[in-house]
């Protein structure tokens, strides 16, 4: 089995059913690349966001608050 | 449903879940609509999983602040897809509260970065008030996608509100994309009545069609009866518009099941429309009905309603089909008892076609044969069999005795009453009586004998009729033309019975 095809399976959630599995391997590629960059694109966006938030909090409260989110 | 339509709509998803353009998929056409959605779940879960754990508890953290607070903070610094994310874990009541201080704009931001099943029971809450601007910025920014997520999990009234809130096209457009069909009829159900017929010309107009009938394809018969008549009385360009649009994706499988709901009256209204008298189209709208056998008893009121000179070629269509084909559509036909309707489209045939369907196999079955007589009696279309009996192989020919001998007093009478209106029809009749045994006969001539005035009178004008009645006494048992004279005699009709009789054989 092609690396492309192992991932797409791993997005998928299983084996590839036939339509799925009968795409050319360059399909495939394209079809997982853009659900893994959507991924990417979505966690660097959470962590970026995450790390900006807490500066608008006032100051008193920053504690409270980064030791519920952070432990 | 279209497999064609729903897979298209299933690539529109994955394209907005993966944050691509319109297209950038293509090369998916072709693949199951289960298999696209399967995929997107599964991604669906894996990127609204992302960082579940701090998420789960930056929400938690809404708690410990001040409404106000927490809406000045999730709109200016946080954003909307981290808000979004974390709102599952915010208190439902919480949430609502500081929902009510964000604008517009960020809600709508933040709506399309929610996955409703995380946050139905915030959903189930949000003020009507606040659903109506949010649903009018995502129509503006066209996010069909997100909006089609959300219906399974709001409120009637914000069903209502939203709709008020959208155009016909954003309407049209979230709802081929909508995550849970079923709700569809629901939700058509509440919009004003008035709101369809701009809805069905913002089909045509936008060639929205797919999406059109896609819509349609998910109703109830109850709600889409009167949406199919509006369908109906379009104006004949947007017909023409709506038959193109149709043939393009090649998807008369969603037509179809709209023509089949419409009135009686709005039916012929459109079967009379030019742009479904083309040839192509005529083809088109048959291939699909024999691709899949469901459409016959939509297409045959269809067919019966064009006007004669279209209803003989889609007739011509019909017989040219294989005989595979053909069979399934007699089976349709005695499955829902269609003869009323595919009878007089035999009627309109060529006799070469009618020639070609009679001699085909599914005709030589004494059931079917049985089938077809009854209901002709049953329906009054003896006139309309007659056709058909004519050109039938001799092996079908030879059932006919036995299978009119089978029916019931009534039947017998009924059918018999039909083959006496015309000449045309009353000598296939005897042809088959004259092929019946003596228990057949008997039978006929119970009837004969036990015929009140109408039918009594009806028999001895018909076999007395001056310029036929040489023929028709060629074609009359002894047996059963003394059931006749019997009948004169009670009618009082003798002297002109006997007078035709002496005419004939002189």
């Amino acid at each position: 089995m092609t690396d492309v095809r192992a991932r797409l399976e791993q997005e998928y959630g299983g084996s590839l059913p036939a339509g799925l599995a009968a795409l050319s391997e360059s399909d495939q590629e394209t079809l997982v690349l853009a659900i893994e960059a959507a991924r990417t694109r979505q966690s660097e966006a959470l962590k970026k966001a995450t790390e900006n938030g807490l500066s608008f909090i006032p100051k008193l409260l920053r504690g409270p608050v980064k030791k519920v989110l952070f432990g | 449903m279209s497999t064609k339509l729903e897979a298209a709509a299933e690539m529109l998803k994955l394209e907005r879940l993966l944050g691509l353009g319109g297209g950038e998929l293509a090369f998916l056409d072709g693949i199951d609509a289960g298999e696209l959605r399967t995929l997107r779940e599964s991604a669906t879960d894996s990127l609204f999983d992302t960082g579940a754990a701090t998420l789960a508890r930056l929400g938690a953290s809404a708690k410990l602040l001040p409404s106000p607070l927490v809406a000045v903070v999730a709109e200016r610094s946080f954003g909307a897809l981290l808000c979004a994310r974390a709102a599952g874990s915010v208190d439902p009541g919480k949430a609502i509260d500081v929902a009510k201080r964000l604008s517009p704009e960020f809600l709508a931001d933040a709506t399309i970065e929610l996955d409703p099943r995380r946050v139905a029971a915030i959903i189930a809450g949000v003020p009507t008030e606040l659903v109506e601007p949010v649903a009018r910025e995502l129509g503006r920014r066209e996010e069909h996608v997100t909006m089609g997520r959300f219906l399974a999990f709001v409120s009637d009234e914000a069903i209502v509100a939203a709709m008020g809130a959208l155009s016909d096209e954003a309407m049209l457009r979230t709802a081929f994309v909508l995550e849970h069909k079923d709700k569809l009829d629901h939700a058509v159900g509440l919009l004003p009545k008035d709101r369809l017929p701009g809805v069905l010309q913002c089909a045509s107009v936008n060639d929205l069609w797919p999406e059109a009938l896609d819509l349609l394809d998910h109703l109830s018969q109850e709600t889409r009866g009167p949406i199919a008549d509006v369908v109906a009385s379009l104006e004949e360009d947007l017909v023409a518009r709506l038959v193109a649009a149709v043939s393009d994706a090649g998807i008369w499988e969603s037509l179809l099941p709209v023509v089949g709901t419409m009135s009686d009256q709005g039916r012929l209204l459109i079967a009379s429309r030019p742009a479904l008298h083309d040839q192509r189209i005529l083809s088109e709208i048959i291939a699909a009905a024999a691709a899949d056998g469901r459409f016959w008893s939509d297409l045959l009121p269809l067919i019966e309603a064009l006007p004669d000179e279209v209803r003989g070629r889609a007739a011509d269509l019909i017989a040219s089909q294989d005989e595979e084909v053909v069979a399934g559509l007699i089976a349709a036909v005695r499955e829902l008892d269609l003869w009323a309707t595919l009878l007089p489209v035999v009627r309109t045939m060529s006799e070469q076609s009618r020639t070609t369907l009679a001699a085909m196999q599914c005709f030589h079955d004494e059931a079917v044969i049985a089938d077809i007589v009854t209901a002709s009696a049953d329906g009054g279309l003896w006139v309309d069999l007659v056709p058909l009996l004519r050109v039938l192989p001799s092996g079908a020919v030879a059932m006919l005795p036995e299978v009119v001998t089978a029916l019931d007093h009534a039947t017998l009478s009924r059918i018999l009453g039909q083959a006496v209106e015309q000449v045309d029809s009353l000598v296939p009749m005897l042809d088959i009586v004259d092929e019946m045994d003596d228990a057949g006969r008997a039978k006929v001539i119970e009837v004969i004998d036990g015929a009140d005035r109408s039918l009594g009178e009806l028999l001895v004008r018909a076999l007395t009729e001056p310029d036929h009645v040489r023929l028709l006494l060629d074609h009359v048992p002894a047996d059963v033309l003394d059931a006749v004279e019997r009948a004169a005699d009670r009618l009082e009709l003798r002297a002109q019975f006997d007078a035709a009789v002496a005419g004939a054989r002189s």
